[in-house]
């Protein structure tokens, strides 16, 4: 019993020094690939080490130098997840801050661009040219609309990780100093637009029950294409139940479509 | 024979799919779409659907019309904001005239990117990797463990050789040559 146990616990440390020889080797050979420049080099043999916080760390620095911030992001995340010790863990969440924070200008910048883009859109042509304009002009907004969002959150994200920072090592002045400017620039972001469009929930609410019912039935035509039937049922259930005036302007939108599939 | 059927019905679902993506719509069937979009409360994505039918039927007078409505009523309504937008912004907030608040906004603008830019000058930010560089011909702990046992050895042999040299040398007695 006594020699199985030796035996198993050799074993051990024989796997231990294996992964421990693999990690040093991949770090000896990303290193010195890093020092020439060659950064794919330096990162194929971080990555293709055991798992480790130190070839995690660094092939989080090779992707952040080569602009790959979504899985330099990872490898820093993993990093700070799997370092035995608070300094090499603050180190990671330090780096991670920077990804966070780069992200955010990039995608402000961005923002700002397809805002400009879209606001110098002037319809110009004919018909066909001005709604595919108006589409265009839409797209780069949307775009602004969810960069912006991805500026926020990026920004948080970054607060969040020099937050981490200082937990760890409270001495770190350049983490205080990062978080200061990060937690300026979200207080300096504009406030998202409340959503003045889209579908009122409540719309309906002040019909009355018949009126309701037209509304549905009406509703239903209009799922079927069939536009003037749908016209016709409205405007005969305004003379019904006069709370369906308050949908004029469902009607409005019913008379303007079919005069539009009149035939010219 | 068995093989055969199968691949002739994989075929024919094969060109059933083609067929399928490949459908050109007909303008009838854009205009329909963008209707019920537009009676949905959707205009933008009615506007989507007349962009992709106009791409494909450049003259159709109903796809046309339409979008000539809609988009009328677009710019009704965007006037209609800017107007109200126009109208909060011509508010007096703090009894200061219009011309005066512009002057002070530029002012106060500036001075914001005159901080702004200080600021950006006085960032600490770190250059990507900056703390954590790879560490080049950073030593292994078993490595290290090896070369102090090495050494460890090396200071017991040199001590044991001190201790030899410094152990007292055997008296020979001198007989005096009176």
């Amino acid at each position: 019993m006594n020699r199985i146990a030796y035996i198993a616990v050799v074993m051990l440390a024989a796997c231990g020094d294996a992964h421990e020889r693999s990690v040093d080797e991949a770090l000896r050979i990303g290193n010195a690939f890093y020092q020439a420049g060659e950064l794919q080099k330096a990162l194929d043999a971080y990555t293709g080490s055991p798992e480790d916080h130190r070839t995690s760390f660094n092939a989080g620095v090779v992707l952040q130098e080569t602009g790959q911030w979504t899985e330099a992001v990872e490898r820093y995340t993993l990093a700070s997840n799997v370092a035995d010790s608070a300094t090499d863990r603050a180190k990671a969440l330090y780096n991670l801050g920077h990804v966070w924070s780069d992200r955010a200008m990039l995608a402000d910048s961005t923002a700002r661009q397809a805002g400009e883009q879209a606001r110098s859109i002037t319809l110009d042509g004919d018909i066909n040219e001005q709604v595919r304009l108006v589409v265009l002009r839409d797209s780069l907004l949307t775009l602004e609309r969810e960069l912006s969002q991805l500026t926020d959150s990026a920004l948080l994200q970054s607060e969040d990780a020099y937050r981490n920072v200082l937990r760890l090592t409270p001495t770190e002045e350049d983490a205080r100093h990062n978080l200061a400017l990060v937690m300026e620039r979200i207080a300096a972001r504009p406030k998202p637009a409340t959503n003045a469009g889209g579908k009122d929930p409540n719309k309906d609410r002040d019909l009355g029950e018949k009126a309701k019912l037209i509304m549905a039935r009406a509703d239903e035509l209009v799922e079927k294409y069939l536009f003037q039937e749908a016209l016709d049922v409205m405007r005969q259930g305004v003379q019904q139940d006069p709370t369906l005036q308050q949908r004029k302007d469902y009607m409005d939108k019913l008379d303007m479509i079919t005069k539009a599939s009149r035939p010219s | 024979m068995r093989t055969l059927t199968l691949l002739l019905v994989m075929f024919g679902a094969m060109t059933m799919v083609a067929q399928d993506t490949t459908a050109v719509k007909s303008p009838m069937d854009y205009f329909n779409l963008a209707a019920k979009q537009y009676v949905k409360e959707d205009k933008m994505s009615a506007l989507r659907t007349l962009d992709q039918g106009l791409q494909q039927h450049p003259q159709d007078a109903r796809l046309r019309r339409l979008a000539t409505e809609l988009l009328k009523e677009q710019q009704q309504q965007q006037q209609q904001q800017q107007q109200q937008q126009q109208q909060e912004q011509d508010k007096p907030e703090d009894g200061r005239s219009k011309e005066e608040q512009s002057k002070g906004g530029q002012e106060q603008q500036k001075q914001e990117q005159q901080a702004e830019q200080q600021k950006s000058e006085q960032s600490k930010e770190r250059k990507p990797g900056d703390p954590g560089q790879p560490r080049p011909g950073e030593i292994a702990p078993q490595d290290a463990k090896r070369i102090l046992d090495a050494l460890d050895r090396q200071e017991q042999q040199v001590q044991s050789r001190m201790r030899q040299r410094q152990q007292p040398a055997p008296k020979v007695p001198v007989d005096k040559d009176w």
